[in-house]
């Protein structure tokens, strides 16, 4: 290869005083030039042949090393693969993965939760179907057969399976068993409802002054989805909607809504055992205040087991138990999960068996994301895994699961969860009434509803 | 006796050949000039213009981010314009701009006229008004979230000590526009105090002098010699800090995501959510376009201002 290059002496030789103009527009105009060709020839050749792929997840620090652990088992068992992982913050991780997509410099493979998959990248073409013979299956309907019954349902519309779960997640109840006893209440006899909650959590409260050093139960205040997933939580035991199933009809103040809103805001208001205003709202750990001690009960997913670490005041001192129900008679808890997708943009064919390929390996082995991170593969049979005979609290989760439901996707869900957080918080920190905040919210839904 | 200089060409003879033009030692300057200017130019129009006219043009478009744009006429317009979160979000940047640039522009005026004498030890004060400025408005945000945290220092050891109870910075409507410009009036006060010490340094000490002997006071030689000789500065001051002030963005996302309640909600977090969260690019592109015309507005009105003051 030949490129235009400078002779040394010409810079160096003594005499030369400085460097006539013409030669050090050369030199400039040559620098990239020969640094572009040097860059080339430092690759090897070797990683030229090998396909790129790139896999962006959230952050969750289990999560995290054990996608690194199995991406270098990946690696070297393809050695023809190049696997880039990058992590996310997670405030922001859906508007950097939605504008890398827009741009084109997005993820081959990425790692998506239910309700974003349903609303936003399976309608708007984001992700593709899936390919059961890249993931290794000889049919769709072996694929689906490897999975239990709903655990492919939070990414599939009309029939088409766009990822397979990477975790799958019942929302429990965890209670501080230590904080329990220390006020004279049983760890075994767990609130039911969520009026025992509040009355619970009442003893459990400990304050200094004006300021509660420990909460009886607090709900989270991270971003919009969390508030959404949570208020979910008690829509689906009481029957309420933001919208009607024909996707025009707005019904967010009707009394089955209201009646969610209503057990969110007595907890703080009535029973006095929450405060928003103390939370902490740091989403890499959103179970923070648990596993400190300054909250005695909150809503747990198997996940968040796993940030409950060595030498933390909750580590050893807790326990999950039955989700409190509106009607404990009839019991629901909501469903969520992330799955692996491929990006719609990666049509190279390589790149796409790759991808599938990397799908394939991280999906192939539940017990370790079980023992390590916390995380249920919904395969058949992960009940019987000798990892999960282990798992913390595995008979209430197991158990759990089988009243649960994903959350409903409603139309224009970003603009109508950042409503319902703003309604949330109104009614939360400013005391505006249940029924009043939903009428405003009702409005607002409507609006957005109308726009194009 | 012919004159000397250059002698006319006789008529019928043949011209000389002229020589080659050749530029002048300041053409080829100005033309090495250009060359060294133009990779920045370049970068310029390629990340500063050509995104600029994109946002114009997207603003015409219903636009998804993640799908192609199609054509809306006026619509987004029409749209912001009849949405309260627009009007809202608009009027919160003009409350922060306010209630933030106008305070900092006195305070800084004054520490600049303090430190503009031969107060002891003025090199130090001077660095430390002008820590806050070299520091990340991120860096400055998350450690101003700790302070302003219900359990942080502001409230525990400040208030507390006055029997004053704990108070909600942050997640209360009416304290947490407060408190992001408390946060943002310590971190901006050092650089608008450079910037009137360097206005103050370059009025000429014989106009004070003159004054005083006239038998002025201090107010008076304030109000009639430094405040219409600081002009040009004061014009800069206004211009910087109102451009600054609309589009600050980083402080309400890191401290409060624009919460509660929308309460910090300010225009530039409102167009990055419009675009990125709900996915309606071209009606942020509209908020972007209107943004830009209300700073150019306001900038032009008060450059006429100022210069129908100096010359009027």
């Amino acid at each position: 290869m030949s490129t235009d290059r400078i002779p040394l002496d010409a810079l160096t030789r003594a005499g030369a005083t400085r460097l006539p103009r013409r030669r050090f527009a050369q030199a400039l105009a040559a620098a990239p030039l020969v640094a572009g060709a040097g860059g080339r020839l430092a690759v090897p050749a070797r990683a030229q042949e090998k396909t790129q792929i790139k896999f962006w997840t959230h952050t969750h620090p289990p999560m995290v090393d054990q996608n690194k652990a199995m991406i270098a088992k990946f690696m070297e068992a393809n050695p023809d693969i190049e696997v880039s992982y990058e992590i996310i913050p997670n405030m922001n991780f859906a508007e950097k993965m939605l504008s890398s997509m827009g741009t084109g410099t997005g993820p081959d493979v990425i790692n998506m939760d239910d309700n974003q998959m349903r609303a936003t990248y399976i309608p708007r073409g984001l992700v593709q179907e899936v390919d059961p013979a890249g993931l290794g299956f000889k049919s769709m309907d072996d694929l689906k057969a490897a999975y239990i019954p709903g655990a492919l349902e939070g990414a599939t519309v009309d029939g088409k399976v766009y990822g397979l779960p990477s975790e799958f997640n019942v929302t429990a109840f965890a209670i501080n068993t230590a904080a329990f006893k220390e006020v004279g209440l049983d760890p075994a006899t767990p609130p039911k409802t969520w009026d025992e909650v509040g009355t619970m959590g009442q003893k459990l409260v400990v304050k200094d002054g004006d300021t509660m050093t420990r909460r009886g139960f607090d709900f989270l205040y991270l971003h919009a989805g969390w508030y959404h997933n949570q208020l979910g939580t008690l829509l689906l035991q009481t029957g309420g909607s933001y919208v009607a199933p024909d996707g025009t009809t707005v019904t967010v103040n009707q009394p089955g809504a209201v009646e969610a809103l209503q057990i969110w805001y007595d907890m703080i208001n009535k029973y006095k055992i929450a405060d928003p205003n103390v939370a902490s709202r740091e989403a890499t750990v959103p179970y923070q205040d648990f596993i400190d001690g300054k909250v005695a009960m909150t809503l747990m997913n198997p996940w968040g087991m796993g940030l409950v670490t060595t030498g933390t005041p909750a580590y050893g001192n807790y326990a999950i138990v039955p989700l409190p129900q509106v009607h404990p008679d009839k019991p629901v808890n909501p469903l969520y999960a992330y799955y692996w997708a491929l990006n719609a943009q990666t049509t190279d064919e390589k790149k796409k068996a790759a991808a599938f390929k990397l799908i394939a390996f991280l999906a192939s082995d539940p017990g370790a994301w079980l023992k390590n991170v916390n995380f249920i593969q919904p395969k058949q049979g992960w009940n019987d895994l000798p990892e999960a005979k282990d798992f913390p609290f595995f008979d209430v989760w197991a158990s759990e699961m089988l009243h649960g439901q994903f959350l409903p996707v409603t139309p224009k869900g970003p603009q109508i969860d950042d409503i319902m957080k703003q309604t949330i918080e109104s009614s939360v920190l400013n005391g505006v009434a249940p029924q009043e905040a939903m009428d405003t919210a009702a409005t607002q839904i409507e609006a957005v509803l109308k726009q194009a | 006796m012919q004159p000397t200089g250059v002698a006319a060409p006789l008529p019928g003879a043949v011209a000389a050949p002229r020589r080659r033009l050749r530029p002048s030692h300041l053409q080829q300057r100005n033309l090495w000039g250009l060359v060294f200017a133009l990779p920045a130019m370049l970068l310029f129009a390629v990340f500063a213009i050509w995104p600029i006219a994109q946002t114009f043009y997207l603003s015409f478009f219903h636009f998804s981010v993640v799908e192609p744009p199609k054509p809306a006429g006026l619509e987004n317009y029409r749209q912001i314009f009849s949405d309260g979160r627009f009007q809202s979000s608009l009027l919160t940047s003009v409350r922060y701009v306010l209630f933030t640039y106008v305070p900092v522009w006195v305070l800084a005026l004054l520490l600049a006229m303090g430190l503009n004498t031969r107060v002891k030890g003025r090199s130090v004060f001077r660095t430390v008004y002008f820590v806050p400025v070299v520091m990340s408005w991120v860096v400055v945000s998350v450690i101003w979230k700790l302070i302003f945290h219900r359990n942080g220092l502001l409230n525990t050891m400040f208030l507390a000590p006055l029997g004053i109870g704990p108070q909600n910075w942050l997640t209360s409507t009416d304290l947490a526009p407060t408190a992001i410009v408390m946060m943002s009036i310590w971190k901006e006060v050092g650089f608008f105090m450079v910037v009137f010490l360097a206005g103050l340094q370059a009025i000429p000490s014989v106009y004070d002098e003159a004054a005083r002997v006239d038998g002025s006071n201090g107010w008076q030689v304030f109000r009639y010699i430094t405040l219409p000789l600081l002009q040009p500065t004061i014009l800069f001051a206004t211009v910087i800090g109102l451009i600054t002030g609309l589009q600050v963005f980083i402080p309400q996302f890191v401290m409060t995501q624009g919460g509660p309640v929308d309460a910090t909600l300010v225009l530039t977090l409102d167009i990055y959510q419009t675009a990125f969260v709900f996915l309606d690019g071209g009606k942020a592109a509209a908020m972007s376009v209107v943004l830009f015309f209300i700073i150019a507005a306001i900038t032009l009105v008060q450059f006429r201002l100022y210069r129908s003051r100096a010359y009027g």
